[in-house]
């Protein structure tokens, strides 16, 4: 099967996506909504989202040189609908709160998601989580 | 299952991409490993340079590059240096061997037509 490579990768992360839905876990994602102006932030109502987790651990260094350390990442090969409150980064943002089945929820230290020029959205996102 | 991604002209096309299919891939149970028709030696000496990307293993299980060409292959090789022959379909019979050995299930590559047009392994690919 042949495309073009935008369509090659969109059709790769389908293929991707249809062969871990067996390693998919059902993990629970709060949208960061807004923060008062005591700093106390407000979070949409929690919503379940398909991904896979990937628990070994890993320590990065920021360019800053600090070292962290990556409790699991996690990789969701199909959209996340935008959340849509202002000010955030979306579909992800780095104040929302992930959850995994096992009760864990670690600050969100990065996200990624190479953008598909056609759709505007993510081709696939990643998340990494670190210790609390 | 086993996966395996061209390197020149795919991952480098979108390293993120890859670097998250493989992970995903791999955290679900499958193989993963990058298959290059570019010697290792000229791999390793270009490594770090054209593919920092790979500095992180935790998506990738193995490179497999082109110092396994077996003696039919090699052969060949010559009439590639001679001019009787394209080197991408040299790589091609290369890397459709590799496949079949390896059991790869799915492979990813840019160069379609000359790659796997006419080979057995499912192939992603792009025609250029």
């Amino acid at each position: 099967m042949s495309f073009s490579f935008s369509k090659f990768i969109r059709q790769g992360v389908k293929l991707v996506d249809k062969f871990t839905q067996d390693g998919q876990a059902r993990i629970t994602h709060e949208a960061w909504i807004s923060q008062d102006r005591f700093g106390k932030a407000t979070y949409a109502s929690p919503v379940t989202l398909r991904c896979v987790i990937d628990s070994r651990q890993r320590i990065i260094i920021t360019t800053g040189g600090q070292s962290i350390t990556i409790m699991s990442t996690l990789t969701f090969t199909s959209p996340i609908a935008p959340n849509g409150a202002s000010g955030r980064r979306e579909p992800i943002d780095p104040r929302d709160k992930i959850t995994l089945p096992n009760g864990f929820t670690g600050p969100i230290i990065d996200t990624s998601a190479p953008i598909d020029p056609r759709t505007g959205a993510g081709y696939i996102q990643r998340i990494m989580l670190g210790a609390r | 299952m086993n996966f395996s991604f061209d390197l020149d002209g795919t991952i480098t096309k979108h390293p993120e991409v890859f670097q998250a299919l493989g992970r995903a891939l791999i955290a679900a149970g499958h193989g993963v490993v990058i298959l290059t028709g570019i010697p290792r030696s000229y791999f390793d000496g270009i490594r770090k340079e054209k593919y920092p990307f790979l500095y992180d293993t935790s998506w990738y299980q193995d490179v497999i590059t082109s110092d396994h060409y077996n003696t039919h292959e090699a052969g060949l090789a010559v009439k590639v240096i001679a001019g009787e022959m394209d080197n991408r379909d040299l790589v091609g019979i290369y890397k459709r061997r590799v496949c079949k050995e390896r059991n790869i299930a799915v492979h990813f590559d840019d160069d379609y037509e000359h790659v796997f047009a006419q080979g057995e392994v499912p192939v992603f690919g792009v025609c250029k």
